[in-house]
């Protein structure tokens, strides 16, 4: 007899469930002294790190932008943050939230790629910008009108570093090591390939690793055979710091070089004096002292604690840009808003000037940095 | 369920139920009341019933230890979408073609590993599913990491639902069967169902095979959801979530793993509220299920609208009518 | 050769890792038959308790080392208590979920606490190689691979030779025979799970040494990787976890180097399902009959 119980309350379950679907459609619609925009992202999960960082960077501009008057004459902007988990199942049910019960006018994110690729299809569908902080592949604008991003694209960053490597440096003998299971990394790996064969240099050896992976000798001692004058690792600074510790214990004297994933004060921290004399391409050199970056340094470490890994830096330029979007516009409207957005230039963030081109990619300098003496280095700026 | 009491409950209830609640959804579908949110929350609910009630199947009904499911899944997925995207065909048909892909390897890969036994039998299925996970990252028409997309968004709800109801179907009328009675033979005793005749190899293949079929029809309606799909969708994680919905439900338990299924689809939902402790609130929850309700939910039974109707009637009269 | 050699002892570091993980997983399924997924985790507690005694304690390597033992040993009992307990009667695979509830807790507290941010693990040993016939050998991979054999020394010692190891025995072999005997066989399962945990949380200091990079979701793929090991060389048997491991850790380092590292996993579960096809008990577990 116990199990009835048990049976009520499932039945009166089922039935709260159709009941809560069926009524209970968040009719609540306040007044509009606040614009509502949406954040979408890994807060848990194995991308969380980027996720959080990108998060705390939009609400970094938020602040600073409600602080300093608000948009459209006053009003406040408010950041209703959803956590995907990198999954694309939950991107999708998040951006359905977000649009349909927030009523956001645009949104910052999504931070991965597989739930950009979703959500840009959607956006598009619900005629919603969004901006991804983060998401390099090269087709992710392409998947619709409404989705634009803030950092560089694989086949933007790469090549600047491919050019460097052979005309500045003089080299012709590149190996690759890269992460097989991570997108962002394959599209480096492959543009950087591209280049660097184009102009006349050989890549003597090509090597993977998959997420997660701990120990990168196997891979190194390969690389370390053929020879090369420089390894172009596209992966994330902890990996990066791994591979490059254990490519100097190796006796491994090639030259390492790097996307903007490398960009972190924890890549010296960890790889100390093995991290010297590498060069990775970036938005920003702390190095560069523009008031801009000085200042949401200083912000995200008073308010966080921590220093922001690349991730901050461009969570914080996204919401900026919808931000200005949203004045340019003059409007709540979304279509302007998104219409707006294409037509930013010389807007200037944190990690750059921005204008787009015809795929909503940003048209920014590339930094080409250097670590000497635990520190990071300017080298060069090139606008591809 | 060998001496099967509960036999006669079985009898059209669990059907009943189902067609209840689809018909008060629908009415509230059609009426276009239900925000995008909702219905694709459903869709979800009933890709993931399709999943649960499948693995039932092997895990609970013929007790076969199965750790591999999301890799039947995602090569139902990979194969819908590809002849799809490359064929043109329509969506029902690269539903099957996905399905009876995942059946074939279910069959394939069934006929060797199911001489493992128990824990072991887990871990063979669990390290099928990661080589398939890993042989899709690396074939150049799947992409690879890079994910799939482009592919037709045509699932609907309506499908979804269909294809749940068959499952459910399918499952129910094959427990009622001398196949079924076979099957619950095995996982209760395997030696004495084989001494009793049973070839318990074909049907410990035939289990594996139906239950893959299921998993790459949902994968199927995944990827024809979602439009874009990567291995990162079908890690061992998603083996993990569709087990947990089977045991929370209640090994062999059809009805179970529907609500089951339901409640751990809406719980992440339902406490996004809680941000970054959401994750960590769904694990609490879960322990705690499992402390309380160690046979899961519903243990072996099915929910049964008479005893449901039963307590309505003892609680007033008027429910009744 | 030469690079034979080195992916060799390359492989033999991360395997020795493999197998301290490994021989928690074996003597918890030995003991009471639960595939306990919540080790990874335990693994990767141990790595953090480790990091927090050196940096923020500043503790000398060894004091860290054996914090990092006990209070993994520590959460592994009171896991055991809390949540495995109270379902000793139940089917396995009930438990078996609530160590994956249990996994997935700690990996999400961990996330909270500590942030996902990856933690570099603080260099206490020079990283400096040294040259044996052609082959670098780095000052970590010696200590890891010393203090994960003593480890496997002295758990051997203590299981086959102690009062204590006796009665883990028995009440692996069976539960109900040792009861009657008059071994308090909750208190033995308890002990288990605290060798098996302080083991796993001596692992995770090992992996900061030599690959000093810890974070909250680290746990989940050695730890899946260690329970194949657990598997491949026999689970329930101790020199088995320790072989299983080793295996596993050359297995990975030479299909990375002549094959291709993207395809390891797959290469490394394909082996596993072979062996588990041709020899179903592991390498060096028992097969044994079931009695009609």
């Amino acid at each position: 007899m116990k199990s009835k119980g048990l049976l009520v309350a499932i039945a009166i379950l089922a039935i709260a469930v159709v009941v809560y679907f069926a009524f209970f459609t968040g009719k609540g619609e306040e007044e509009s002294d606040v614009i509502k925009i949406g954040f979408i992202g890994p807060l848990t999960g194995p991308a969380a790190s980027y996720g959080i960082n990108a998060r705390n960077g939009a609400l970094i501009a938020v602040e600073q932008i409600n602080a300093a008057g608000g948009v459209l004459d006053g009003k406040k902007l408010q950041l209703i943050v959803e956590d995907d988990k990198g999954d694309t199942t939950e991107a999708t049910n998040v951006f359905n939230k977000l649009v349909e019960q927030d009523k956001v006018v645009a949104i910052v994110g999504p931070v991965t790629t597989g739930p950009t690729t979703v959500v840009a299809r959607l956006a598009g569908e619900e005629r919603i910008p969004i901006v991804s902080p983060t998401a390099t592949g090269d087709d992710i604008t392409k998947v619709s009108d409404f989705v634009a991003r803030v950092c560089f694209y694989d086949s933007y960053q790469a090549p600047v570093m491919a050019v460097f490597a052979v005309e500045k440096l003089g080299y012709t003998r590149a190996a690759i090591l890269y992460d097989n299971s991570n997108d962002y990394s394959i599209g480096l790996a492959n543009a950087f390939a591209l280049r660097f064969t184009e102009l006349g240099g050989t890549i003597v050896a090509k090597e993977a690793f998959t997420e997660g992976d701990q120990d990168f000798n196997a891979q190194l001692t390969n690389i370390a055979a053929a020879n090369p004058e420089v390894v172009y690792v596209p992966a994330y600074y902890s990996d990066d710091a791994q591979i490059l510790l254990q490519a100097r214990q190796l006796g491994m004297t090639a030259v390492f070089m790097g996307g903007d994933g490398w960009d972190s004060d924890e890549l010296v921290k960890a790889a100390g004096s093995a991290a010297e004399g590498s060069y990775f391409t970036t938005h920003y050199s702390s190095s560069d002292e523009s008031e801009q970056v000085l200042e949401f340094l200083k912000t995200y470490k008073q308010k966080y604690n921590t220093e922001p890994n690349f991730a901050g830096p461009l969570g914080y330029d996204a919401a900026f840009l919808i931000a200005n979007a949203i004045d340019e516009a003059g409007s709540t409207d979304p279509v302007k808003i998104n219409k707006a957005i294409l037509e930013t230039e010389g807007l200037v963030g944190v990690t750059g000037e921005f204008s787009f081109d015809e795929n909503r990619n940003p048209l920014k300098e590339v930094i080409i940095s250097t670590v000497k003496d635990g520190k990071f280095v300017l080298v060069d700026k090139v606008r591809p | 369920m060998t001496n099967n009491p509960n036999k006669k409950n079985l009898d059209g209830y669990v059907t009943l139920i189902a067609v209840v609640v689809l018909v008060l959804l629908n009415v509230v579908l059609l009426a276009g009341k239900m925000p995008t949110y909702y219905t694709g929350i459903l869709r979800f609910m009933g890709i993931n019933i399709i999943l649960a009630v499948s693995l039932n199947l092997i895990n609970g009904i013929t007790g076969q230890f199965s750790l591999g499911h999301a890799g039947f899944m995602a090569v139902g997925a990979y194969v819908s979408a590809l002849v799809s995207i490359h064929l043109g065909w329509p969506l029902v048909f690269a539903l099957l073609a996905g399905a009876v892909a995942a059946s074939l390897l279910g069959i394939l890969i069934g006929l060797p590993t199911l001489r493992l036994r128990g824990d072991y039998l887990a871990i063979a299925t669990l390290g099928l599913g990661e080589i398939i996970r890993v042989v899709i990252l690396n074939l150049d028409i799947t992409k690879g990491a890079r994910g799939l997309g482009g592919i037709p968004r045509t699932t609907t709800v309506y499908l979804v639902e269909l294809f749940a109801i068959i499952t459910i179907l399918f499952t129910v009328n094959l427990m009622r069967s001398t196949h079924g009675r076979a099957l619950l033979s095995i996982r209760e005793d395997e030696i004495a169902a084989e001494a009793m005749g049973i070839n318990t190899t074909f049907y410990k293949v035939f289990a594996f095979s139906a239950g893959a079929f299921f998993a790459g029809i949902a994968g199927g309606l995944f990827a024809h959801s979602m439009g874009y799909i990567a291995p990162a969708n079908f890690e061992f994680m998603r083996s993990i979530e569709i087990l947990v919905m089977v045991v929370l439900g209640g090994l062999g338990s059809i009805t179970g793993s529907v609500i089951a299924t339901v409640v751990l689809t809406i719980l992440p939902e339902a406490l996004r509220g809680f941000a970054q402790y959401r994750m960590v609130l769904y694990s609490a929850m879960l322990i705690a299920i499992m402390l309380f309700r160690p046979s899961g939910l519903m243990g072996t039974r099915e929910l049964d609208v008479r005893q449901v109707l039963g307590i309505f009637k003892t609680g007033g009269e008027k429910d009744a009518s | 050769m030469g690079i034979l050699l080195q992916q060799i002892v390359n492989g033999i570091a991360l395997g020795s890792i493999y197998a301290l993980i490994a021989l928690g997983y074996t003597m918890v399924y030995g003991i009471i038959r639960l595939i306990n997924f919540a080790h990874g985790e335990i693994y990767m507690i141990g790595a953090f308790v480790g990091y927090f005694a050196l940096t923020a304690f500043g503790l000398p390597f060894w004091v860290s080392l054996l914090l990092a033992m006990v209070i993994p040993a520590l959460l592994g009992v009171l896991i055991e208590r809390v949540a495995y307990r109270p379902l000793r009667s139940s089917p396995s695979i009930t438990v078996l979920i609530t160590a994956i509830g249990v996994s997935l807790l700690l990996q999400n507290l961990a996330m909270l606490w500590f942030s996902p941010d990856p933690k570099t693990f603080p260099q206490i040993f020079t990283r400096a190689p040294f040259n044996i016939g052609g082959v670098r050998i780095t000052f970590p991979q010696v200590i890891v691979l010393a203090t994960s054999v003593l480890l496997m020394i002295g758990l051997n010692f203590m299981v086959q030779k102690t009062k204590i190891g006796k009665a883990m025995r028995a009440v692996s072999q069976d539960k109900e025979a040792a009861k009657l005997m008059g071994i308090d066989t909750d208190r033995i399962i308890s002990f288990t799970f605290a060798i098996g945990s302080a083991l796993a949380g001596a692992a995770g200091v090992m992996v900061g040494i030599i690959y000093p990079r810890i974070q909250p979701l680290m746990g989940t793929m050695p730890g899946l990787k260690a329970f194949v090991a657990a598997v491949f060389g026999g689970i329930g048997s101790i020199p088995g976890a320790m072989l299983g491991g080793v295996i596993m850790g050359l297995t990975e380092s030479l299909v990375t180097a002549y094959i291709s590292s993207t395809w390891r996993d797959a290469i490394a579960f394909s082996l596993l399902i072979i062996i588990l096809l041709v020899k179903p008990a592991g390498i060096l577990g028992k097969s044994t009959r079931e009695k009609v």
